[in-house]
């Protein structure tokens, strides 16, 4: 072998190896640039400020100078079983069709600390039954679930990292009417910093909030550093 | 018709101040509510700022035992109240009345007529706790407004509140749900009211108004619900474990490091051999 022909397959051997490391940094631009932003669409101001209370009737237009109860009021039954209302139908399915999310709702309440119940299973999402539900005219459907579970892996709303402004939504009623949302907005909030009054609000605008975990995990807290906060808004 | 609507446009132009005015004012009203619990008295009631009733101060007409009023918004300031049987001229002498109720602006206050404990009839003002309740919970009032002695206020059968008296209140948030109340003199456990079901809902204040008379067994019970008193979940703890890691940007650098170096050193191979 001459050594120039050693030097020739040296120099093969090179230029490979070199093809091989500018395959791999492409790559890896290409992961980086199919990440998901940090956050899309409007993010969190997609949620309207939370609605002052509207106003209570006031027949009375000028109470004039002196305070004269120039109103009507109007009486109804006062008898205990008078006294509950009733309820919109709680939200029973959840469907994203473009992030393959179908996952069984169930109605959920407040942890003991006063935190929102996110249900074991990590295939299942809770709403937050003590707030609106999708039939109502007002306020914030809030539905929220596990990103991930030391028992059983991944959680349905895993992919909400993914959700992009334009997605469809689909929650089905337990009377089955089907309710359809579009995407609007999506951010990472600090957990701590998770707006929960605009959040939970119940007033305004009927929109439909979704939440999961996501950034860096802790493992010592066994918890996420963020929320993921997914908003849409009814279509059709 | 152009004379029509010119006309409209003028009116409209000068409404429109008013309907910017409404509501800044709407919100320093206080929240007033009437129940009724003085048996077997159909009855007109009167709010006016001075001595005199007349037809227009007229609160509500034909208002019957057991029912209570929705929220009338009244501008703050100090009321006289007066109750006459229903269809009673106003100008004469009111079945009941109350002077000087002071009705303090962006208050929240329910005005009963009821009976006292030994059976005349009264009106009582209360003012109603509007902080909010914790999420998950609503609030439980019990008020006694009958003609009877001090009672307890059974939950399940349990004593909640005890020796409560004419015209007193108790209270407690609860987990919302429902409580299975029922009335019993102090110190008894034989309900003389109930067992009814009532509903704790959750951000609403369940006023309980035990009313009537022991010595006519009128005892009943109305409720009056007040909500918008609700707090928001303190977060969302939606996740236990760590999702399953990206692993790719780690192989590609790894490889990209690697193939880099080699490319390097076999490049350094080929200079010396060839030298």
């Amino acid at each position: 072998m001459t050594p120039t022909t050693a030097a020739r397959r040296w120099q093969l051997g090179s230029a490979a190896a070199g093809c091989v490391a500018l395959l791999a940094v492409l790559g890896l631009a290409g992961w980086a640039l199919g990440r998901p932003e940090p956050s899309a669409g409007k993010g969190l101001a997609a949620l309207s400020a939370p609605a002052a209370d509207p106003p209570t009737p006031s027949a009375a237009a000028d109470p004039g100078p002196a305070p004269t109860p120039s109103v009507r009021a109007t009486a109804r039954d006062a008898s205990p079983a008078a006294a509950s209302s009733e309820v919109a139908p709680a939200p029973t399915r959840l469907r994203i069709p473009d992030l393959d999310v179908d996952a069984r709702v169930r109605p959920v309440g407040v942890e003991p600390d006063g935190a929102m119940v996110i249900p074991a299973a990590p295939t299942s999402v809770g709403w937050y039954r003590f707030g609106p539900a999708p039939a109502d005219p007002e306020g914030n459907t809030v539905i929220a679930g596990h990103v991930a579970t030391r028992e059983d892996g991944p959680g349905a709303l895993a992919a909400l990292a993914n959700a992009e402004v334009g997605m469809r939504v689909e929650v089905v009623d337990a009377d089955g009417t089907k309710h359809r949302y579009e995407v609007t907005g999506r951010e990472a909030v600090r957990k701590r910093a998770l707006p929960v009054e605009t959040i939970f609000a119940r007033n305004g605008r009927p929109l439909l909030v979704l939440i999961t975990c996501g950034g860096e995990y802790i493992p010592e807290l066994r918890s996420h550093e963020d929320n993921v906060v997914v908003t849409a808004t009814p279509v059709g | 018709m152009r004379r029509v609507i010119a006309a409209s446009a003028v009116a409209a132009a000068a409404a429109a101040p008013l309907l910017f005015i409404t509501p800044a004012s709407a919100a320093d009203d206080a929240s007033v509510v009437v129940v009724h619990g003085v048996p077997d008295l159909t009855v007109d009631v009167y709010g006016s700022a001075d001595d005199s009733y007349s037809a227009e101060e007229a609160l509500l007409e034909d208002f019957e035992p057991g029912t209570v009023t929705d929220p009338v918004a009244l501008p703050g300031g100090t009321y006289n109240l007066a109750v006459f049987a229903a269809g009673d001229d106003p100008a004469g002498d009111p079945a009941i009345e109350l002077n000087d109720v002071e009705v303090p602006a962006g208050a929240n206050i329910s005005v009963v007529a009821h009976l006292d404990d030994s059976g005349n009839p009264v009106l009582t003002p209360f003012v109603n706790d509007m902080s909010p309740t914790a999420a998950g919970e609503g609030r439980l009032v019990v008020r006694h407004t009958a003609a009877a002695p001090a009672v307890d206020i059974l939950a399940g059968g349990d004593a909640v509140f005890s020796g409560l008296t004419n015209p007193n209140e108790e209270k407690a948030d609860l987990a919302a749900g429902t409580v299975s109340a029922a009335v019993a003199l102090a110190g008894t456990t034989d309900p003389v009211i109930g067992p009814a079901d009532v509903t704790i809902s959750e951000g609403v204040a369940t006023v309980v108004y035990a009313y009537g008379s022991a010595e006519d067994q009128t005892l009943d019970l109305a409720v009056q619900t007040i909500d918008g008193l609700h707090s928001a979940p303190s977060g969302v703890p939606s996740g236990t474990a760590d999702l399953a890691a990206d692993t790719t940007p780690v192989a590609l650098t790894a490889l990209a490091l690697i193939a880099a170096g080699a490319a390097a050193a076999m490049g350094l191979r080929a200079r010396r051999v060839g030298a």
